[in-house]
C-alpha cells in the first residue's frame, strides 16, 4: 500500500514537471532552443550579404564583405555553409565551405585562388577569430546549445534572461554568458560574456531585427571585445529565405567555382 | 581629422564606461556605399622587397637575394556566361637587374553540361594535400620564391593549359591538358649556386644551365587527371600524370641538361581526427627512359610517401608536422652506373617538416615558422617570417630563410649560401 502510493507521488511529480516542461514560457530549455532556431535555423535555406568593420582600438578599420549562404539539413541539426569574399582586394576570391555537423566535428575548407589551394583547415579552433573580426567561428555558424547548461535568471515583459554555463568549461575561453532574448521573436538583443570573477569582457548586441518572410532578420550588429577595446560590425543586406540552394552549391565544386553573387 | 577625433573619443568612452558606442556614431563610420558585385574594377598591390645572404657566396658580385619593386594587377570580366579572369604584374628586379613581366593568369571560365568547369588559358593548377611539399602536384613551381622571401603564391608558376572539371555523384573528374611541356622556374645559378657533380663544388653568378627541352608536339604535352571523392568528411584521391621531369635533373645524348618522359601514379586520403587534420599521399614516379635504373643519364624511378597531421594546439597556435620520403627505385643499378656515385642522393631520403602559426594582435599579426629537417642528411631549411597587416591597404613581411647542414652537395645544403634575410612591404588596393 505503502509503495503503491509513493509510485502515485513520484507519478504525480513526474507529470508535475513535464507539464511545466510543456510551457514553453518557464522551460529556459526550450526558449534557448527556440532562440537557436530563429537565430541560426530560419527557412530550409538562406542568403545574404554581408559587411563587417573591424575597428581597433586605436580607431584603424578593415572592411570584410561578403556573401553568405546556408543550407539545413534538419532544422537545429547539421547544416552547410558558403561564404565568398567580395572585399577587401587581397581576400576577393576566398572562400570557406563549412559542413556543420552536431554529432562530430565540422569539415571545413578555405580556397586561396592566388595559390589555387584548396586548403583543408582545423575544426577545433572554433572560438577563433573569424577573418580577423571580433566574431568566432561560432557565433557565424551558431554554437550548439546542447553545450550549456540554461538557467532563466529573470524575466521582464519584453525578455528573458538566460544565464548559459558550459558543460565543458576547459573548452571555452567563459565562464558563462547572459543573453537577454526577446519575448516577441525570440531573438536575442544582447549577448553578455563573462570570464572568471564575474568580469564583463565581450558583449554581443543585436541592433537592428525586422521581419523577412516571417522570419526575424537580423540587420546590424555589434561585437565588442571589452579587453582589447576593439570591435566589429556587421550589417547584413538582402536576406532571402527558402531560395530553393542546391545541395550542390555546398560541395567543393564551390571553392573554385563559387556563386558570382546571391541567388535570384 | 575630426572624424579620427570622433572615434578616439568614442574607443576612450567605450573602454571606460564598458558600454556600446551609440548606433547613429557606427554608421559613419562606414564612410561609403556597399560596393556591389558586378561593378568591376583592376585590384593588386604595389610591393617592394629587399634581401640579402646572411654570408656572401663568392660566385656573385651582388649578395642581394630580392630587390624588386612590383605591380600586380587582377580583375574578373564577366560576359554573359563566360568570365576572363586576369593576373599580371611587372617589376624591376634589381637582383638581376633587368625589367620582368608576367602573365600569371589569362583564362577564359565557364560551366558547361550542368556540372563541368572549364578553365581554358593561363593559370596556375594545385592539388594534392602536402603543406610546401608536392608529391602528385607536377604543375609548374617558382623554386627561387621557396628561397629568396617572395609572397608564398610564387612557389606556384602559371602554365599554359585547359583544365575540365566535371562533377559526379559517384566520383568528381579533374583533368588538365597542358599542350606544350612547361617546366618549373628551377634554380639555374642566376640569383642562386647549386651544386655541380660534374666540377664537384657550387656553380652560378648566372645562368649555366641550358636545358634542351621537349620537341613541341602532341605527344609530349602534360596530362594530369585527379579522380577526387568527399564520403563523410574524409577526402580521397586518384592522380595520374604523363609527362617529363619538371626540372632538368638529366642529361641528353650531348651532355646538355634535359628533362625526360616520367608518369606518376598516386593517392591521397585527407580527414578530421583527434582535434586536427591528417593526410596522408604517396605517388610511384616511373622514369620511361630508364625502366631498370641503369642509365645514369636519366634521373631513376621513385616512391614518395607523405604523412601529415595539424592541429590547432592553443588557441590562434597552430601547428603541423610532416613525414617525407623518397625511396629510389632501382638504387643498386644507379649506384653501379652514376660516374659521381658519393653525391647521388641517399637510397631513402626522409625529411620532417613543423610548421608553426600564430597569430595575434585580432590576426594583424602572423608568425608563420616553417622547418624543414632531413633525417638523413642532417640539414636544415628554416623558412620563417612575420607579417604585419596593418589595414586593408598596408602590409609588412620580415622573414628569415637559413638553410645549414653538413655536406655541401645535399637537397636543401648545397644552398647554405642562398640563407638571407629580407623585408616587404605591400600596398594592397
Amino acid at each position: 500500500m505503502k509503495k503503491t502510493l509513493s509510485l502515485v507521488i513520484i507519478a504525480a511529480a513526474i507529470s508535475v514537471a513535464q507539464a511545466a516542461q510543456d510551457d514553453p514560457l518557464k522551460d529556459v530549455n526550450e526558449i534557448v532552443k527556440k532562440a537557436y532556431q530563429t537565430c541560426y535555423y530560419p527557412g530550409d535555406d538562406g542568403q545574404r550579404k554581408a559587411r563587417m568593420m573591424i575597428v581597433d582600438k586605436d580607431g584603424n578599420k578593415q572592411l570584410r564583405q561578403f556573401n553568405v549562404f546556408r543550407k539545413d539539413q534538419q532544422d537545429a541539426g547539421d547544416q552547410d555553409f558558403l561564404v565568398v569574399f567580395e572585399r577587401p582586394s587581397d581576400v576577393k576570391g576566398t572562400v570557406f565551405l563549412v559542413n556543420k555537423h552536431i554529432e562530430s566535428d565540422d569539415d571545413r575548407w578555405i580556397y586561396l585562388p592566388g595559390l589555387d589551394l584548396e586548403k583543408r583547415i582545423s575544426a577545433s579552433d572554433k572560438r577563433t577569430s573569424f577573418v580577423g573580426s571580433n566574431y568566432f567561428y561560432e557565433d557565424i555558424s551558431g554554437r550548439n546549445y546542447r553545450l550549456d547548461n540554461y538557467e532563466l535568471i529573470k524575466e521582464d515583459d519584453g525578455f528573458y534572461y538566460i544565464k548559459g554555463t558550459p558543460k565543458e568549461a576547459n573548452t571555452v575561453e567563459f565562464e558563462n554568458f547572459i543573453m537577454q532574448i526577446s519575448k516577441e521573436d525570440f531573438m536575442p538583443r544582447v549577448i553578455d560574456y563573462y570570464k572568471a570573477g564575474n568580469k564583463l569582457y565581450r558583449k554581443v548586441e543585436i541592433m537592428d531585427v525586422e521581419m523577412v518572410d516571417n522570419f526575424a532578420t537580423v540587420f546590424k550588429s555589434k561585437i565588442t571585445d571589452l579587453e582589447t577595446g576593439g570591435y566589429t560590425l556587421v550589417q547584413f543586406k538582402k536576406p532571402a529565405y527558402d531560395v530553393g540552394l542546391e545541395a550542390d552549391l555546398f560541395s567543393q565544386r564551390s571553392l573554385r567555382n563559387p556563386p558570382k553573387d546571391l541567388q535570384e | 581629422m575630426k572624424t579620427t577625433s570622433k572615434i578616439l573619443l568614442s574607443s576612450i568612452l567605450g573602454l571606460a564606461s564598458n558600454c556600446a558606442i551609440s548606433a547613429e556614431q557606427d554608421d559613419e563610420l562606414w564612410g561609403d556605399d556597399w560596393e556591389e558585385q558586378g561593378t568591376q574594377s583592376w585590384r593588386g598591390y604595389l610591393e617592394y622587397g629587399f634581401g640579402k645572404r646572411l654570408s656572401s657566396d663568392p660566385l656573385f658580385d651582388n649578395q642581394q637575394t630580392l630587390n624588386e619593386i612590383k605591380l600586380y594587377i587582377e580583375n574578373d570580366i564577366e560576359f554573359d556566361q563566360v568570365e576572363l579572369k586576369v593576373k599580371a604584374e611587372g617589376w624591376y628586379d634589381g637582383v638581376l637587374e633587368r625589367y620582368k613581366g608576367e602573365v600569371r593568369e589569362l583564362s577564359l571560365n565557364f560551366s558547361a553540361f550542368g556540372n563541368t568547369d572549364f578553365t581554358l588559358g593561363r593559370q596556375v593548377t594545385t592539388w594534392g594535400t602536402g603543406d610546401l611539399l608536392f608529391v602528385n602536384d607536377q604543375f609548374p613551381k617558382g623554386w627561387n620564391a621557396y628561397f629568396n622571401g617572395r609572397d608564398d603564391n610564387y612557389v606556384k608558376a602559371p602554365a599554359n593549359a585547359i583544365r575540365i572539371n566535371s562533377y559526379f555523384d559517384s566520383v568528381n573528374l579533374d583533368f588538365v591538358w597542358t599542350p606544350e611541356f612547361t617546366p618549373d622556374k628551377y634554380i639555374n645559378g642566376d640569383r642562386f649556386s647549386f651544386f655541380s657533380p660534374m666540377v664537384q663544388t657550387n656553380v652560378g653568378g648566372e645562368n649555366v644551365i641550358n636545358d634542351v627541352e621537349p620537341e613541341s608536339k602532341f605527344s609530349n604535352g602534360e596530362f594530369a587527371l585527379r579522380l577526387y571523392k568527399t564520403i563523410d568528411g574524409v577526402e580521397y584521391a586518384l592522380y595520374g600524370y604523363k609527362g617529363f621531369d619538371k626540372r632538368p635533373l638529366g642529361v641528353n645524348e650531348e651532355l646538355k641538361p634535359t628533362y625526360h618522359k616520367r608518369n606518376l601514379w598516386g593517392a591521397s586520403v585527407r580527414g578530421s581526427a583527434w582535434d586536427g587534420l591528417y593526410n596522408v599521399e604517396m605517388v610511384y614516379e616511373d622514369a620511361r627512359e630508364d625502366a631498370n635504373g641503369t642509365n645514369p643519364l636519366v634521373n631513376n624511378s621513385l616512391w614518395k610517401l607523405l604523412i601529415g597531421y595539424e592541429t590547432e594546439l592553443l588557441p590562434k597556435l597552430n601547428i603541423g608536422f610532416q613525414y617525407y620520403l623518397e625511396w629510389i627505385d632501382d638504387y643498386n643499378n644507379l649506384m653501379a652506373n652514376s660516374p659521381f656515385p658519393q653525391y647521388e642522393p641517399e637510397e631513402k631520403r626522409q625529411w620532417l617538416t613543423n610548421r608553426i602559426t600564430y597569430r595575434a594582435l585580432q590576426d594583424k599579426l602572423t608568425w608563420t615558422l616553417f622547418s624543414f629537417y632531413s633525417l638523413t642528411d642532417k640539414e636544415h631549411f628554416l623558412r620563417w617570417n612575420v607579417n604585419y597587416r596593418q589595414d586593408d591597404n598596408w602590409s609588412y613581411t620580415l622573414g628569415l630563410n637559413l638553410i645549414d647542414g653538413k655536406e655541401n652537395h645535399t637537397f636543401f645544403n648545397q644552398f647554405e649560401k642562398a640563407s638571407n634575410i629580407y623585408f616587404r612591404l605591400r600596398y594592397n588596393f
